[in-house]
């Protein structure tokens, strides 16, 4: 990253990304709290400072928008963007008990955006990049854990506050670490309980886990209880007095974690327990992958074009979830009509107008049987006759209904004087207002004349 | 304690009622999240809860600090209609692309299994139109190149709806423009955005603005809902329709020739996927 990022010839190039990931780092495991989650604006606001710095010692006019760019490059580079967030791969070469040669990679990832509590997209540290960070590459979290507790407490007693603030920090960097594996273990157990040991290996884990963490909030409370005392025996001096505070509130921040972490602990063995019922009853829970886009995707593709369209329309709703049934709501559409004209976006535009007359809606709702029964009927006729008479008439001769409407259409459209479809050789007037009164509908009388039609007129 | 009291059935219904609403957030609404704790600490207020969305045809899909996120059953009333989601364009073309674009979405941001297990609370990259366009267009000209021996189609075949999806799909182009230079909706990546669009309305997508492009990003409630419902609710449609291929397979004459004597078991269902799914990463 260092190297890509030193080969690009343009205005970031001053900068340092490793000295600006270790910061990021420190951002990251210093405010990830409970209702306080780390956003990339959170990292803006905090680089914002040393890269002022930077571009004051080089000279260089401070600019937002490089701030900007250097940020969005370096999570990008830290997230591997350019593999659309895969992990990254590292090989190496190992060897075996009898030195035999191997070659093994490692794949880890460093930072990750979650869905966060408030809604927003957070920044969350891999236990990887927690571990690099805090220069332990020993995985043992809980012994780590237990460690860096002592030597918080250790340091508070001899008065070496700085320590002991340095000790909470890494106490917190594990506390991150062992929520991520806690919360993997009961995801994984609550996706699919046939992956899980269950009886041995996840029983163990939880109840290992639980009293780790019983131990933990133990400890944290007797160190939060110690800095206290500290805090308040020691005249106000500064630093000594910012150390206390810090480490109150990483200590604190480990326990509410732990505390939750606590809660889920004791309910997961009752939702396993339900996941197992489920799970049991279900007719096949499948055991092979679904892989979207060749199991799924490529097989509708090569469907009948019907198969598919059934197969879409059938599952459609999964994909969008519950959406309330729409209710007409005067409130809402007055409210909706008050409203000023939308923006119109990037992309986007604007529908042309249709003239209602152009869409021919009234003889789209006629199907081509019924329209094709009506235009050989007006096509035969002959002499002078009041609609109402011939409706009367068609109702007689059991025409069906929509075949008079058909014709009452025509007729109607025929008396437009914009109407374009014109009925060869007939004339349509008014002879009565609201004279017709047949059974389907009533209005003013219209006589039609065919009279023209046998000379040809 | 058996945790039944006289307000659970309210209070389970109160739930339901913010878990619809697909943008309320139980860190800003503290009613919400008192709710969740109690779904997640009371295993009777949590059978009510169950009880009460099965009524309405609703599944629980996922509780979490997130919120709690649901599902609909065919018959439920909170089920999105096929035409709802269309707004009018009706012919058989437009159910189709419809559908696909709709899979297509799902399949660029988790094209494989291992993209869905992954850590439920990870959030996905952005996707854009051209992308979701490109995920279709390259399976297509896949399906194009194993078919180079019949590149027509018979008109008969066509009227009855047995022309293959993929042909449809490509017949249109992928991007067109308006004279104002937008994107005009009869384009692929037109009809792409419009549905990008619905799904942003549904709470289920946010969109980023970079330069001039439109990047979609995949909320929680869409990341879920496709992991706990739509992914295995189309295997198990398409399921029957694989079988009657593979059954068509199993009883050409080269099929039978060519299978004779072979240990058929567990093989069959990869054999339809080699043959007519799946796409080598080189040839993508």
């Amino acid at each position: 990253m260092r190297h890509n990022w030193l080969t690009r010839d343009d205005d970031l190039k001053p900068y340092d990304p490793l000295c600006l990931t270790m910061k990021v780092f420190e951002i990251l495991i210093d405010q990830s709290g409970f209702g306080n989650e780390v956003t990339r604006e959170t990292i803006l606001r905090e680089l914002m400072p040393i890269l002022r710095a930077l571009d004051s010692a080089a000279g260089v006019e401070p600019r937002i928008d490089r701030y900007t760019r250097s940020v969005d490059r370096l999570l990008g580079g830290l997230m591997n963007d350019s593999q659309r967030g895969e992990s990254f791969m590292v090989e190496y070469s190992d060897f075996g008990p009898n030195q035999t040669a191997s070659r093994r990679s490692l794949s880890f990832k460093l930072i990750r955006e979650i869905h966060g509590y408030s809604g927003e997209i957070a920044l969350q540290m891999s236990s990887e990049a927690i571990n690099l960070f805090l220069n332990a590459l020993d995985l043992d979290i809980e012994s780590e854990q237990i460690a860096n507790e002592a030597v918080v407490q250790f340091q508070l007693q001899r008065g070496n506050f700085d320590k002991a603030r340095a000790g909470a920090e890494a106490a917190r960097g594990r506390s991150l670490q062992y929520e991520q594996k806690i919360h993997r273990i009961v995801e994984q157990t609550k996706r699919d309980i046939r992956q899980v040991d269950w009886r041995h290996e996840a029983h163990t884990a939880l109840v290992d886990a639980n009293d780790h963490v019983e131990g933990r909030l133990r400890i944290e409370e007797s160190v939060i209880r110690s800095a206290r005392q500290k805090l308040a025996s020691i005249a106000d001096d500064g630093d000594n007095h910012q150390s206390l505070r810090d480490i109150v509130r990483l200590m604190d921040d480990c326990r509410s974690r732990h505390l939750r972490l606590n809660k889920r602990l004791m309910t997961a063995r009752s939702e396993f327990i339900e996941q197992q019922s489920r799970q049991c009853f279900v007719e096949s829970l499948r055991t092979e992958p679904i892989n979207l886009r060749d199991d799924l995707l490529a097989p509708i593709l090569s469907l009948p074009s019907n198969d598919a369209v059934r197969i879409s329309e059938d599952t459609g709703h999964a994909f969008i979830g519950p959406v309330m049934p729409g209710v007409l709501s005067l409130h809402d559409l007055v409210l909706w009509q008050l409203q000023p004209k939308r923006i119109e976006l990037i992309g986007e535009s604007e529908a042309e107008k249709v003239e209602a007359i152009e869409a021919n809606v009234e003889r789209q709702r006629v199907d081509d049987d019924v329209s094709e029964h009506c235009e050989r009927f007006l096509e035969g006729f002959s002499g002078v006759v009041g609609l109402s008479d011939l409706l009367i008439r068609l109702e007689e001769h059991a025409c069906p209904e929509a075949v008079q409407d058909a014709v009452t259409l025509r007729v109607l459209e025929h008396f437009d004087p914009e109407d374009d479809h014109s009925i060869r050789g007939i004339n349509v007037t008014i002879i009565g207002p609201d004279d017709l009164h047949s059974k389907r509908c009533t209005g003013d009388d219209l006589v039609i004349d065919a009279l023209n039609r046998a000379t040809g007129n | 304690m058996s945790g039944i009291t006289d307000d659970t059935s309210f209070q389970a219904g109160r739930l339901i009622q913010w878990a619809l609403r697909p943008k309320a957030i139980p860190f800003n609404e503290p009613e919400y999240r008192e709710l969740i704790d109690r779904f997640v600490d009371q295993p009777s207020f949590r059978a009510v809860v169950r009880q009460f969305a099965e009524g309405l045809g609703l599944v629980i899909l996922d509780v979490n600090d997130r919120g709690l996120f649901l599902g609909t059953r065919d018959d439920s009333v909170f089920a999105v209609k096929p035409n709802e989601f269309r707004g009018g364009r009706g012919s058989a073309e437009d159910r189709l692309l419809d559908g696909l674009v709709q899979i297509a979405i799902a399949a660029t941001i988790y094209p494989r299994q291992q993209d869905l297990d992954e850590d439920s609370i990870e959030a996905k990259p952005p996707i854009t139109c051209q992308e979701v366009d490109e995920t279709l267009r390259r399976l297509c000209a896949e399906f194009k190149r194993r078919s180079e021996d019949e590149p027509d189609v018979p008109i008969d075949t066509i009227e009855q709806g047995l022309q293959e999806a993929w042909r449809v799909y490509e017949s249109r182009p992928g991007l067109k423009t308006t004279q104002q230079g937008n994107i005009s909706p009869n384009s692929t990546q037109g009809l792409i955005r419009r549905h990008l669009q619905e799904l942003l309305d549904h709470g289920c997508f946010v969109m980023l603005q970079q330069g001039t492009t439109e990047m979609y990003r995949p909320t929680l409630r869409y990341q879920i809902q496709i992991r706990e419902l739509a992914a295995s609710k189309l295997y198990d449609k398409l399921r029957p329709f694989i079988d009657k291929v593979e059954s068509r397979i199993d009883q050409s004459p080269t099929a039978l020739a060519a299978n004779a004597g072979a240990d058929r078991a567990g093989s069959n269902r990869h054999s339809y996927v080699e043959n007519a799914g799946r796409i080598d990463e080189e040839n993508a």
